[in-house]
């Protein structure tokens, strides 16, 4: 077990780091959009509006599309907030095509000036890394696959740290390993419940993608399973038969009379095709909101995009899918923190930097430990493996924290109003993480890490200055006009370079260094860990872990709707989210199994059960 | 009672219960007193004490948030109230105490008056 959480913990460690920091970064993605666009009006009020007013801009908001692109896969209309006194349209023409854009002038209709309101993807490019690293369906796989890593670690890592009640409350600073150790240790035992809970959560979100077997086993497809779990109509099939969509304005009042509240958000489906359907939102009422973990939600209502038929209603408050549902619903509460407001935004913030340093001590550990004596784990090429590991230390945990900052620096700094804005920003963080990591790799070890923790501070603490010089705004005026989410952001970047500097300072005195070259020479041999049937070993026991578990995961998926005595679609749902929780399982199971053959039985007359009860059940059951 | 407010007592009490629990640990009780030696009255007495601290934090975060939030709210703030104590423990283990009778009594304050 501890060389499951060591191994798996050090290769995963890297990459959950960096999703763990941008998640953290992310709960308080609209306070940092809010600062990225310093162009908005300091505190935002815009007047509620008559419904004839959102009528005439979804009027405004149709002619414009109708213009742009009379026909594609989607319209999108966001109609004037309190967040943006503009109306917001989205198009995409097709799946492969690029996704467009634009602002309106609530009034005139006029495209408004980029230079106005500056393009960029704000806080929601942390969100985004946090999710998929930007790499769209592949990342979140990716992001699944890490997510499952950490729930093994997580269980694998209270089997290893035995002693982490009773060290509880146990921080030993200046003692070298023993402090690495502590920090690791009550950085996670005290945000355990808050770890597993934002894995699971987060595992749930994205079930019909990284668990689908129990959809495709019950369903013909995705579409009809939510269908019928939601007991909405599935969404239609495009016919490439030319037809208008309805008058947007009409359909808009028709739903916030259906709805008895004020619409937010308008989208249509296959504009131009005769199987056009427009869904409009109600307004989403956070402070309503944030009272349960269960919301009522801001209700919406689906019409035929041609007729304008009504073809379905949900009202706030109408919860569908049974209690499975509801479930997986609070999941997605409690994981994007849309309750509880500030207080629990930051709690989050508390709890996921917590979860990072953890993640990160856990990296910095290793090594450490290794420095004073290498134990040759991989014979000839040890001292080789350890620079890289050291390498990646610093350029992920030191590296990103450069980026992420810089991302900042880049939205004050790249020329408003030239084209594609928000993607260079975006390249300005890859490319300052990327230099990390040439600059790591180039570095002496112990030079590196306060080099980059020192340029890290720099730039947050210089972050205020550089916001003064380019837009003449600071955190006083800010203060004065009331402006708390930008207050906030000011002061969280000051505290987080306060932070930086500080471990930078720490760094410096401590000076890590590699283990001396003669300690790895003395012990050319082969070690055991280095031996080929040991890494067959291993091997096996990883596909067994993550293929097999897999299979395991899935026939529950299937099997368990088979047998529940609830409806079929919420079977599938709950069945599907217990299953991670099997995997977690099986996995622990095959690393703790007394040799990798033993390994490979188990899960193998798992799956064989799993199957044949499924046949049998699929013969006799009446399935 | 006020969303602020809520937080305020649900914190310090948290924070209070925390430290209780770790003085009911000898190495801890010995970095704040001085010696390693905890009576075992004494050990009942800041075990029971910081169970019940953490206990009572969570009223005012159900009367704030309502049961289901409200939970939630107070398992986040146990966990800052013990990262708080940790770090403290260490460098100013003194103050620490200190402010955990401070707090105690705050928080308890703030409950009677709301």
């Amino acid at each position: 077990m501890t060389w499951l959480h060591t191994w798996g913990g050090l290769w995963a460690g890297w990459v959950l780091f960096a999703i763990f920091l941008t998640g953290t970064l992310g709960v308080f993605d609209d306070a940092i959009t809010r600062w990225m666009k310093p162009e908005r009006p300091l505190v935002a009020e815009v007047a509620p509006g008559s419904a004839e007013q959102r009528a005439q801009a979804v009027r405004l908001a149709q002619t414009y599309l109708q213009q742009a692109m009379p026909r594609g896969e989607f319209w999108s209309i966001g109609l004037p907030g309190e967040s943006d006194p503009a109306i917001r349209l989205f198009w995409r023409e097709n799946e492969d095509a690029k996704f467009q854009q634009t602002r309106l002038d609530p009034v005139t209709g006029t495209e408004l000036d980029k230079a106005v309101d500056r393009e960029t993807e704000g806080g929601h490019h942390f969100v985004h890394m946090h999710f998929e690293f930007h790499a769209g369906e592949a990342g979140i796989w990716m992001v699944g696959f890490f997510a499952m890593i950490m729930l093994v670690a997580l269980v694998s890592g209270v089997i290893t740290h035995k002693r982490i009640f009773k060290d509880f409350f146990t921080f030993r600073p200046k003692k070298g390993q023993r402090s690495w150790l502590d920090a690791h240790n009550v950085a996670s035992v005290l945000t355990l419940p808050f770890q597993f809970m934002i894995v699971y959560t987060g595992l749930a979100i994205f079930y019909s993608l990284y668990m689908p077997a129990g959809i495709f086993a019950h369903y013909p497809n995705k579409d009809t399973y939510f269908s019928q779990l939601l007991s909405r109509p599935a969404p239609r099939e495009e016919t490439h038969i030319d037809a208008q969509v309805a008058s947007l304005d009409k359909l808009l009042l028709t739903a916030e009379t259906e709805l008895g509240r004020r619409a937010s958000f308008v989208s249509v489906n296959h504009p131009g095709d005769s199987s056009a359907s427009v869904t409009v939102f109600g307004l989403f009422d956070e402070e309503e909101n944030e009272k349960y973990l269960l919301p009522p939600g801001s209700g919406n209502v689906i019409f035929d995009g041609i007729t304008g038929e009504t073809l379905d209603i949900q009202m706030s408050g109408d919860h569908r899918g049974g209690e499975a549902q509801a479930v997986q619903r609070v999941m997605g509460t409690l994981h994007f923190a849309r309750f509880g407001g500030d207080t629990i935004k930051w709690l989050y913030f508390i709890s996921g930097l917590a979860g990072a340093i953890m993640m990160a001590t856990g990296s910095i550990l290793f090594m450490v430990k290794r420095r004073q004596k290498a134990l040759n784990e991989f014979g000839s090429h040890t001292r080789r493996v350890y620079r890289l590991i050291e390498t990646l230390n610093v350029a992920v945990i030191a590296g990103l924290c450069i980026a992420c900052i810089a991302y900042l620096w880049s939205n004050r700094l790249i020329p408003v109003g030239i084209e594609d804005r928000s993607h260079w920003e975006i390249t300005t963080f890859f490319t300052v993480w990327l230099m990390a990591l040439l600059h790591a790799s180039i570095r002496p070890v112990a030079s590196a890490w306060v080099e980059q923790l020192s340029l890290a501070a720099l730039l947050c603490l210089a972050l205020p200055l550089l916001n003064w010089l380019t837009t003449g705004q600071q955190v006083l005026t800010y203060g004065l006009q009331g402006d708390w989410e930008r207050v906030g952001v000011e002061l969280t970047v000051i505290g987080l370079g306060l932070l930086l500097a500080t471990m930078a300072q720490k760094a410096r005195s401590m000076a890590p260094v590699l283990p001396p070259r003669s300690a790895v020479v003395a012990t050319q041999q082969k070690t055991i860990t280095a031996s080929v049937p040991y890494r067959n070993s291993i091997l096996m026991r990883v596909l067994a872990a993550t293929l097999g578990g897999y299979a395991v995961a899935s026939g529950l998926a299937i099997l368990l709707p088979m047998v529940l005595p609830i409806a079929r679609a919420e079977a599938v749902l709950a069945s599907t989210l217990l299953s991670f929780a099997a995997y977690t399982g099986v996995i622990i199971w095959v690393f703790s199994a007394r040799a990798p053959k033993r390994a490979w039985q188990g899960v193998f007359f798992l799956a064989i059960g799993c199957a044949l009860t499924i046949l049998f059940n699929a013969t006799f059951g009446g399935m | 009672m006020s969303v602020p407010l809520a937080a305020l007592a649900a914190f310090t009490l948290a924070y209070a219960g925390m430290t209780g629990l770790s003085l009911a640990m000898p190495r801890h009780y010995e970095q704040v007193a001085g010696q390693r030696v905890l009576p075992s009255g004494r050990r009942h007495f800041f075990r029971i004490l910081g169970w019940l601290l953490l206990i009572l934090a969570v009223v005012p975060c159900i009367q704030a948030w309502g049961t289901a939030v409200g939970v939630v709210v107070w398992f986040g703030f146990l966990t800052a109230g013990g990262l708080l104590i940790i770090l403290m423990l260490p460098y100013l283990p003194r103050l620490a105490a200190l402010a955990a009778a401070g707090t105690t009594i705050a928080g308890v304050l703030i409950l009677l008056v709301t």
